[in-house]
């Protein structure tokens, strides 16, 4: 703009010139705008403050470019390389005129153009390198590049070392980063059962397994400790006796409920003892202390993943959590860039469109319910109040069909001739009943909230929490449910006193331990048989039969929905059952993590090939904490029984690890009595009541510290926030303080300064500058003599990103329709305009006239 | 590091590891891939010169299965290109796909992602760019009044000082809050 060019053709250039010409304006116009944004370094009087704002070592620009230009140009001359015809390449093999005119464009570019920072980058490195190399030190940066190659191995070992990277890639080229997310989780959740698997393997299977001798040889440590009775244990451990039958069938069947001669196995908590194992390096490892510590162990191991999981996302949406900015949210975050196929992005299109349509529909929505009459409103809520005791009651009748099914099957199985008297296939649907009933309801109870809700008429956004919520809740009441009927039989008071086993009225469970623990199996058993059926006889055919029937209603039909919140609500729930068997079923990791394994490659199958990706935008990171949440809510909620388990009931007589004692914390006791007796006091203070009161009143305080802080820093950005506003006022203040100093009406400026709409990207300059520039030009004002000043002797006046930006151009623009000059220095100074006014000086003279 | 394919030297490779955010095996991946473009046009073995001077057009680049669906590749390569045609030499190609990684800080991210919304180029999303913006998204299904009531409510929200347009900071402010940013601001290659 400023840079008026010299035209060698006189007044009328060729029309290839003055093509020439509008590309060099267009490069100007470009080169400046591209600079303001990367560059800081032009500018004379103040700092960019967008450059601050990035990363400086991000961010460079490369220097040496018109020097690596020109060599690269020799290069080629000598090389004489021919142009391949189907790539452009670089060639200046043209005539003189030309090229001259490029180097002068190229020159202009020079510093100001923008290049990719990979270029800058080396270059820089290498100066970096030279220095280092020419300094003192040459021997600690061999030792550097060592370093650096090392870290550049270690990070392409992560790479490699990364499972499912390349099945994720695949995953969400199909199905977007929503999906992924599910994948992601699933992932997560299969290494935690791993660790969990692993450490109770190597903690109390292998050491028993390994080193038992097949005798009660305990040896009963602590002396002093109550709760220990050897005497009982020994006469009921002879009576804790599994029928194994050889039968084939009944072998299946066994294996699939846990009983039989799985009951036999390491799987079970029956299968261990409470011996000491005497061969056990030196001295001995108490099986039971192990299996206690063990146990508290993974609980905390799971908590801490569990919250350092959460918190990498918690913190992010913490800060958005007044909603502010959902439009930009989804103008600029919303397309998913790692899509690559057709079907998948047509599909994305169609959901960022409903999505803002539903926004606005949501909008309108706001509307109607404002201007809603009282009638329809007292309506509306007496549906809602209506249907949300009906989903009050369908949960309350869930919850009482479990109980009253597993009272029944319990009862049922108690008749000791029960397998005599029916058919195989009964007894094992009656075994199996419990854990079918509370299968089927998560499967058919949130179908009838999904319907019953429509009726509610929430915004669509607040129906997908609604109904997930109501889902939620209804799968962690059927296990409440189940968890209180099982306690229920094992805490039933009517036992015989030798054995502790129940009698009469009472069901006579050996060993209630394992019995919990077969009823998780099962559970996990069944929950995977039902989502590989799912996956393979419902999804599967439903593929088939779109791809292949070409009948109408085959199409309409179409694929299933990958539905992502049903899915991670499965898998979480897979993740509850593991965390609530594995203190009864010590190898339920193992099937929980066998079974992770397994549903990703299904979840692969269908997400790959058999259904569509979800049409209700899946927001990734807000959705993760809910799950999230939801799998922090069942893990506390597993750690009550299991904690109840341990502090609070009697261990059974007759099997298991803690067959001696009366509570299974008694071990700990037991182990604490054989320190020396100073531990012991340091033990006793810190268990004490009055210590746990000071941590307690401790950690309130810190909690009170921290909350009080984040409510401070929340003032802090409000009030940032409005000053923010203010200067955006100032801003428009000065405006207006210069179009009343022009001469100008605001309006009308502001009018002018609107771009009529691009058809296409980098359409250059606004038009109205570019027609300024035109009429300087013809009107003449500009001589040949002024055309000819030397390009770089013009200062340049590179515009810069802060409030008098605009202000700045403003004046420009009104300089150039105006001609003459203004008197600037009449412009009366104010401690605001002042700065104003030095800027627009420097414009004159930038402008030469 | 011997460098068993033989594409670039070592130290090309060193180079190419320490501007960008990938590792060598991925580079050569990238490399690949970026030959697979057009088989005939690019030499087995790059020289330096070569990464630079040697650019696929942008209709070539389209093709790339990665590329290919973004409504705005175009966009994207003319921001990554030398000269803003949109053609890339591979170093051009590099680049994008190094900003578009996983490891990628947000700033850089940010930056780059304000060049592409940014249609006109003039260094502020105005609401024509953004009104660009939504026919990609949308594929112009939106009515020119959604377009508007979107465009205004986005305006509403990240304008803070009033002028009707976005400047690069403000577009910061709000990348910074945008949860989804991060997630879908990168192609796995």
């Amino acid at each position: 703009m400023n840079r008026n060019r010299v035209s060698p053709f006189g007044e009328n250039p060729p029309p290839y010139y003055s093509y020439g010409e509008e590309v060099e304006k267009f490069d100007d116009y470009y080169d400046d705008a591209l600079n303001s944004v990367v560059s800081g370094e032009n500018i004379p009087t103040k700092k960019n403050p967008i450059i601050d704002n990035v990363n400086d070592s991000v961010l460079r620009r490369r220097r040496s470019r018109r020097s690596a230009r020109k060599l690269r140009r020799h290069q080629q001359l000598l090389e004489g390389e021919s142009n391949e015809p189907d790539v452009i390449v670089d060639d200046d093999d043209e005539d003189d005129d030309e090229d001259d005119l490029r180097t002068r464009i190229e020159q202009k570019k020079g510093p100001g153009h923008w290049t990719p920072f990979l270029h800058e980058r080396r270059a820089k490195l290498l100066q970096k390198e030279i220095k280092q190399s020419s300094g003192c030190c040459g021997g600690s940066n061999t030792n550097r590049q060592n370093w650096r190659k090392f870290k550049i191995w270690k990070k392409e070992m992560s790479y490699k070392l990364e499972p499912w990277g390349s099945w994720l890639k695949n995953v969400e080229g199909h199905q977007g980063t929503g999906v992924v997310s599910y994948f992601v989780f699933l992932r997560w959740l299969f290494f935690l059962n791993l660790v969990i698997f692993i450490l109770m393997l190597l903690f109390v299977t292998i050491p028993y397994v390994a080193f038992s001798n097949n005798g009660y040889t305990y040896v009963v440590t602590g002396s002093g400790v109550s709760g220990m009775s050897v005497a009982s244990e020994q006469t009921c451990s002879p009576l804790y006796q599994v029928n194994v039958s050889s039968d084939a069938k009944t072998l299946i069947q066994d294996f699939l409920q846990g009983s039989g001669w799985m009951e036999k196995t390491a799987m079970f908590y029956g299968f261990y003892d409470s011996q000491d194992l005497n061969s056990f390096v030196a001295g001995h490892y108490s099986l039971p202390l192990a299996y206690l510590l063990t146990s508290l162990v993974i609980l905390l191991f799971s908590l801490i993943t569990m919250a350092r999981y959460t918190m990498q996302s918690f913190r992010e949406n913490l800060e958005d959590q007044n909603e502010k900015h959902q439009y930009c949210n989804r103008v600029f975050g919303g397309w998913d860039f790692a899509l690559s196929e057709e079907g998948t992005a047509v599909l994305k299109h169609r959901s960022l469109y409903k999505d803002l349509a539903g926004e606005l529909a949501e909008q309108r929505h706001h509307e109607a319910r404002k201007n809603m009459s009282s009638n329809d409103k007292c309506r509306l809520y007496t549906i809602r109040f209506f249907i949300n005791f009906m989903v009050i009651c369908i949960l309350g009748g869930s919850g009482y069909l479990i109980y009253w099914v597993t009272d029944w099957v319990t009862s049922f199985l108690a008749d000791p001739n029960y397998k005599t008297n029916n058919d195989a296939i009964v007894v094992l649907l009656v075994e199996f009943l419990p854990s079918l009933t509370i299968t089927a309801l998560n499967g058919i109870v949130p179908l009838i909230f999904g319907i019953v809700v429509k009726a509610e008429n929430y915004t669509p956004e607040f129906t997908i929490k609604i109904t997930l919520i109501r889902t939620v809740f209804l799968r962690l009441a059927s296990l409440a449910v189940l968890i209180a009927t099982i306690y229920r039989i094992v805490s039933c008071t009517d036992k015989e006193t030798t054995c502790n086993v129940g009698q009469n009225a009472c069901d006579s469970l050996r060993c209630w331990e394992t019995y919990v623990g077969q009823n998780f199996f099962k559970l996990i058993v069944l929950d995977f048989l039902v989502k590989v059926g799912v996956t393979l006889g419902y999804e599967l055919p439903r593929k088939i039969l779109t791809t292949k029937c070409d009948a109408a209603i085959c199409k309409k039909i179409g694929l299933a929905e990958f539905d992502i919140p049903k899915n991670v609500l499965d898998i979480v729930y897979t993740q509850t059952l593991c965390w609530l068997g594995f203190f009864y079923a010590p190898l339920i990791p193992a099937l929980a993590t066998i079974s992770m394994f397994v549903l990703f490659y299904l979840k692969y199958l269908s997400a790959m090939y058999n259904t569509n990706p979800p049409e209700i935008p899946y927001k990734a990171s807000k959705s993760n904490n809910f799950f999230m949440i939801v799998l922090m809510i069942a893990f506390f909620l597993c750690c009550l029984p299991v904690g109840y388990t341990m502090v609070k009931l009697t261990p059974s007589y007759g099997c298991g690890p803690f067959r001696i004692y009366s509570y299974m914390t008694v071990c700990v006791d037991a182990t604490i009595s054989n320190f020396p007796s100073w531990l012991q006091t340091i033990i006793g203070i810190f268990t004490s009541g009055s210590f746990i009161i000071i941590l307690l009143v401790l950690l309130s305080l810190i909690i009170y510290y921290t909350s009080s802080k984040s409510g401070a820093r929340a003032k802090m950005i409000v009030m940032l926030k409005e000053q923010m506003i203010m200067e955006g006022k100032d801003k428009q203040f000065l405006l207006n303080r210069i179009y009343e100093l022009t001469g100008e009406k605001p309006g009308a400026k502001k009018k002018d300064n609107k771009r009529p709409p691009s058809n296409g990207p980098r359409n250059g300059p606004p038009p109205s500058a570019v027609k300024t520039v035109n009429e300087v030009h013809q009107n003449g004002n500009v001589s040949k003599d002024n055309d000819l000043t030397p390009v770089d002797d013009v200062p340049e006046v590179v515009p810069y990103n802060d409030p008098d930006d605009s202000t700045r151009k403003t004046a420009e623009t009104a300089f150039k329709r105006e001609v003459t000059p203004v008197d600037w220095d009449q412009v009366p100074g104010d401690e605001n305009t002042n700065r104003t006014t030095s800027t627009v000086t420097a414009t004159n003279v930038a402008f030469d006239f | 590091m011997g460098n068993k394919v033989g594409v670039f030297t070592d130290e090309q490779i060193e180079a190419f590891q320490d501007c960008t955010f990938f590792t060598k095996k991925e580079i050569l991946r990238i490399f690949r891939r970026f030959r697979e473009l057009a088989p005939n046009a690019i030499p087995k073995v790059m020289s330096s010169v070569d990464t630079n001077r040697i650019r696929l057009p942008y209709q070539q680049v389209k093709a790339m299965t990665e590329l290919k669906e973004n409504p705005f590749c175009e966009r994207i390569c003319q921001v990554f290109s030398e000269d803003g045609t949109g053609a890339l030499s591979f170093e051009d190609f590099l680049d994008l796909f190094s900003v578009l990684s996983e490891i990628a800080p947000r700033e850089l991210k940010t930056v780059y992602a304000f060049k592409i919304y940014d249609f006109d180029g003039d260094n502020y999303l105005g609401k024509e760019d953004l009104r660009s913006t939504l026919r990609c998204l949308t594929r112009n299904e939106l009515s020119e009044e959604e377009v508007e009531f979107v465009v205004e409510k986005v305006l509403e929200e990240t304008d803070l000082d009033d002028d009707g347009k976005l400047s690069y900071i403000e577009f910061e402010h709000v990348i910074s809050r945008s949860p989804d940013f991060m997630t879908t601001f990168h192609v796995r290659i």
